[in-house]
């Protein structure tokens, strides 16, 4: 066999095998606890060198430790509403059964990320701006989000048969995907309390290494975290989605897959 | 990490450290609330994974049972 056919082979069977919900359980039970491993060592390795290691800011002295909270917290409210809405398309244009249960089970996790960039940043605002909230735009549009999260959820569970259910949610779910740019960019279209691009500004991040490294662990533990939580999730709706078949029915009854 | 260090933050002790500058509630409400829901997202997906394939194994004593007392 010449390499293209086998990497073709490989992919395709791949593919066909993250597409069964058999297999994804298969899978899953071991890739689970690496994500959760991951995400408890670079969180632990990011508050260890946030709270104990990083000096305080000369200007907001030790308050700007909510920073390592706030900021991927709030990342990953876009980050997994991107996610959500790419498996939405995909399940919508390929018909992939597994890519709708990453999108329905996305939604709480991507809700909870964002009620948490919304409160953790009330609280921060209040010493450094004065205020809990303000209606400008960042903070405007990441309520927005909030809403379209729950109204994702509210579709999927309004719907009796399944199949409808699955697809309301996920074209809901890519319609509003153009809610991330507006979010992004909100800072710089519109004048904003909320601080600027800090990070992934041009030139460069505008942050001391002190501040950074912490941060980066925080953000890259989180994005496991995400994968932990999600596959956990994935795992619970597979077995009711598929509770009728053989190999869910043999598993409740102690057996191996 | 030599210039992070170099600040004196390592001399603290665990008054100052739980103080935080007297910022101590935003920073611990922040990072305590963060922690409850993160905590809350991997608890009860476990609990409920048991709870289905519980649910599963129920019905299918059930089926058995409706299918012995059928005539």
């Amino acid at each position: 066999m010449n390499p293209f056919t086998s990497i073709w082979t490989f992919l395709s069977t791949t593919y066909h095998r993250l597409g069964s919900p058999r297999e994804f359980y298969r899978i899953s039970r071991y890739v689970t606890p690496v994500f959760g491993f991951l995400f408890l060592t670079l969180s632990a390795l990011g508050a260890y060198f946030g709270l104990f290691v990083a000096p305080a800011d000369y200007q907001q002295g030790d308050a700007f430790r909510i920073l390592f909270v706030h900021v991927p917290v709030a990342w990953m409210s876009l980050f997994v509403y991107v996610v959500m809405a790419v498996a939405g398309a995909i399940g919508l244009i390929w018909r992939m059964k597994m890519a709708f249960v990453v999108t329905i089970c996305s939604a709480p996790i991507g809700a909870a990320f964002t009620a948490l960039a919304l409160l953790t940043g009330s609280i921060w605002g209040k010493p450094i701006w004065g205020t809990y909230w303000v209606w400008d735009a960042r903070l405007t549009s990441e309520l927005i989000l909030l809403f379209l999260y729950f109204g994702i959820m509210a579709v999927y569970y309004a719907f009796e048969e399944r199949k409808t259910a699955e697809k309301a949610a996920a074209l809901l779910s890519v319609v509003g995907v153009v809610i991330v740019p507006i979010i992004h960019y909100s800072v710089e279209w519109w004048s904003s309390l909320h601080q600027g691009v800090t990070v992934f500004a041009e030139g460069g991040p505008k942050m001391p290494p002190s501040m950074l490294l912490p941060l980066a662990f925080m953000a890259v533990g989180f994005m496991f975290f995400y994968g932990y939580a999600l596959f956990l999730t994935m795992r619970n709706r597979v077995l009711i989605n598929e509770r009728k078949s053989k190999w869910v029915r043999a598993l409740a009854m102690g057996e191996s897959i | 990490m030599g210039s992070c260090i170099s600040n004196g933050r390592i001399n603290m002790n665990w008054a100052e450290f739980f103080n935080m500058g007297g910022y101590a509630f935003e920073v611990w409400t922040s990072w305590g609330l963060t922690l409850l829901v993160l905590l809350w997202f991997v608890i009860i997906p476990k609990h409920r994974n048991a709870r289905i394939k519980h649910e599963i194994k129920r019905q299918i004593a059930r089926e058995t049972r409706l299918e012995n007392t059928a005539p």
